[in-house]
């Protein structure tokens, strides 16, 4: 089934801002979390038909930052939320590695393409114009 | 014949007639005597071999061998003890008997019917003779053994950095501590010894319990050293190894501990400078990973954003239909904040090379289709400039590499090429050339003067701007952090040139080689 909700996964206030406004022009639905601990308790209480189609996620954020986010992801939601790939859009590339997890995960370095952002919402969220 | 009796003094009868040793036995009888008697001469050679002997009493004429040859036999054998032979005879002997009877060793010559008296008396002589030099080597023995104990004492006892020290565990008190004490810990023997509990009451608390435990260890017979510290007379503290050894004491079932404390202050204040020094450094190391990552997170979050703006705004004035102005002034922006962002990934490069943190994610790679995606995100470019470009791809080649890496490389090369490139053709080409893919981005630009070519690759070089447009602008670091990425895969980026004719860049990666991974 495809879902045409993107959750965004970010400290920063004007990149989460900005990626709504570039998102929403293209008819997706956007979701935000400040944080990983935000994510997790927006996605452990929405229910499945409620869940997005895909996460975009920033590595370095307060609170609970992306590495940890994906451990805690593919642990303790991984029967509800396993299929859903998880964007990691990091400054540094490096960081994403040896998280050992078991969802799918595309890496994308900040700053990133517009271009390349749409291309994976169309892959995994469908082109909704 | 009988064995020797312990503490007893042993003599040798030696006659062929038992009833002579009887006579003998009868006469020497004494509890301070051990009367070893033998009627064989060949048993009396062996007997003289195995035991001491203070006396032999020897009867000259006897058969097979006579008390002559006898007492040559046992002279010859043994040069070293002499044994007294008193010969007994019942024949007056001639005088040159006698004298070769002193010669191999007679004391004395006694005629039979024995002279009961003086015979046990001339016996007696030689066992106080013999009591008197056995008295002699063993006063001579213990003098050496003393000497040698003397030696030893002196050498351990002037020990640098070391006390030496034996306790009495039932008493808990000291019995003997090295002089040296009063050097190593400020404390003289006296004190050490007279103090109740001295030693443990001036351990550093934190160490009390682990030398009680050792010593406990000690009395139940283990031996093995700590380090600990010790209260200095002057309030410092020092450092001890201490080893201690279960001893026995005396006679019966007492023991005593015997111990060795060398202060080893001097070692340990190296040792925690070392480790001072140490953590400083990956103190240091930490600093600058940590700064790389919060300078790229730092710089890249705001670009990030201004990136992802620029593109709305260009978005929302071509929906507008605005042109004119606006346009220009939001092309020229999103132009350069894509320098800007260039320059940033360039100069944490340089900082992760120079550091030696430039990471490879290794896969198998298409190079055709990397080339394709390289080339792809200049389409733009080349149509607004209206640069021709084809890429020939000769050769099928799929390798491990560090994919995004590589792409930097070939795009790097390609900004060159439209840089320098005077807007005509671009050619791209993919070869095998031996255990290598060459790339080849050629244009028909400008070109590079010969002396020239050597800087292009070094870190913040630029062509003079005489040689090249003025309004080309850049620091240079493209091609520096693509020499170090290719470096990294084992490969290599060559170039080709002549001015006003163009320039062919050459990219070698090795077909084979992993690159290693850092």
């Amino acid at each position: 089934m495809i879902c045409k909700k993107i959750l965004i996964i970010d400290d920063d206030e004007s990149i989460r801002e900005s990626l709504t406004d570039v998102l929403s022009m293209e008819g997706y639905e956007v979701v935000l979390a400040e944080h990983g601990l935000e994510a997790l308790n927006l996605l452990e209480d929405s229910r499945s038909e409620q869940l997005p189609g895909m996460i975009i996620l920033d590595m370095m954020m307060p609170v609970m930052d992306g590495i940890t986010f994906l451990k805690n992801f593919g642990a303790s939601m991984f029967e509800k939320c396993g299929k859903i790939p998880v964007i990691v859009a990091s400054a540094n590339s490096h960081l994403a590695e040896d998280a050992g997890i078991r969802i799918p995960v595309a890496r994308i370095k900040k700053p990133f393409d517009v271009g390349v952002i749409l291309d994976l919402a169309h892959k995994h969220c469908g082109d909704p114009k | 014949m009988q064995g020797s009796d312990l503490g007893k003094i042993n003599i040798l009868l030696v006659d062929d007639s038992l009833a002579n040793l009887v006579a003998l036995e009868a006469i020497l009888d004494s509890p301070e005597y051990n009367l070893v008697q033998t009627t064989s001469a060949r048993e009396a050679f062996a007997l003289s071999d195995q035991m001491e002997f203070a006396l032999a009493l020897v009867d000259v004429q006897m058969p097979v061998l006579n008390g002559f040859e006898l007492a040559q036999m046992i002279r010859s054998k043994n040069k070293r003890k002499l044994i007294p032979i008193i010969f007994l005879t019942a024949a007056q002997p001639s005088d040159e008997l006698v004298l070769e009877g002193y010669k191999i060793g007679a004391v004395d010559f006694l005629f039979k019917p024995l002279h009961v008296d003086a015979l046990r008396a001339k016996v007696s002589f030689f066992v106080e003779m013999h009591k008197s030099n056995k008295a002699q080597d063993r006063l001579l023995e213990l003098e050496k053994e003393k000497a040698a104990h003397e030696k030893f004492k002196d050498m351990v006892e002037s020990m640098n950095h070391t006390v030496i020290w034996s306790f009495d565990p039932e008493d808990e008190s000291f019995t003997y501590v090295s002089p040296r004490a009063i050097d190593v810990t400020g404390y003289a023997v006296s004190q050490w010894k007279d103090k109740k509990n001295f030693f443990v009451n001036y351990l550093h608390p934190d160490d009390k319990e682990k030398v009680v435990a050792l010593m406990r260890a000690a009395k139940e017979g283990e031996d093995y050293g700590i380090e600990h510290r010790f209260l200095h007379n002057e309030g410092r503290y020092i450092w001890f190894h201490t080893g201690i050894r279960k001893a026995r004491h005396g006679k019966g079932a007492n023991f005593e501990l015997r111990g060795i404390s060398v202060d080893v202050t001097n070692i340990k204040q190296s040792e925690e400078a070392l480790k001072k020094s140490q953590t400083k450094l990956q103190a240091a190391i930490k600093y600058r990973d940590d700064f790389l990552s919060i300078a790229s997170h730092e710089l890249n979050t705001p670009l990030t954003s201004l990136k992802l703006q620029s593109y709305l705004l260009k978005r929302k004035i071509e929906e507008d239909g605005i042109d004119g102005v606006y346009k220009k002034i939001s092309d020229v922006t999103s132009r350069q904040i894509e320098r800007l962002i260039h320059l940033v990934e360039d100069m944490l490069d340089i900082s992760r090379i120079t550091t030696g943190r430039l990471q490879l994610n290794i896969s198998e790679t298409d190079m055709a289709q990397l080339l394709i995606q390289a080339i792809g995100s200049f389409e733009a470019e080349f149509q607004k400039l209206k640069i021709d470009h084809t890429l020939e791809v000769v050769d099928e080649i799929s390798l491990k590499c560090d994919s995004l890496r590589i792409e930097q490389v070939i795009s790097n090369i390609i900004t060159n090429a439209i840089k320098y490139g005077n807007r005509k053709p671009i050619s791209i080409t993919l070869t095998q050339e031996d255990e290598f893919a060459l790339i080849q981005v050629s244009d028909e630009g400008i070109g590079i003067a010969q002396e020239d070519i050597p800087k292009i690759f070094s870190k913040f070089e630029r062509i003079s701007e005489n040689k090249r447009d003025r309004n080309i602008t850049g620091l240079g670091l493209g091609l520096y952090v693509s020499k170090q990425i290719l470096e990294l895969h084992k490969g290599r980026i060559e170039v080709v040139s002549a001015l006003n004719k163009g320039t062919t860049f050459k990219v070698f990666l090795p077909l084979n080689a992993i690159p290693r991974e850092n």
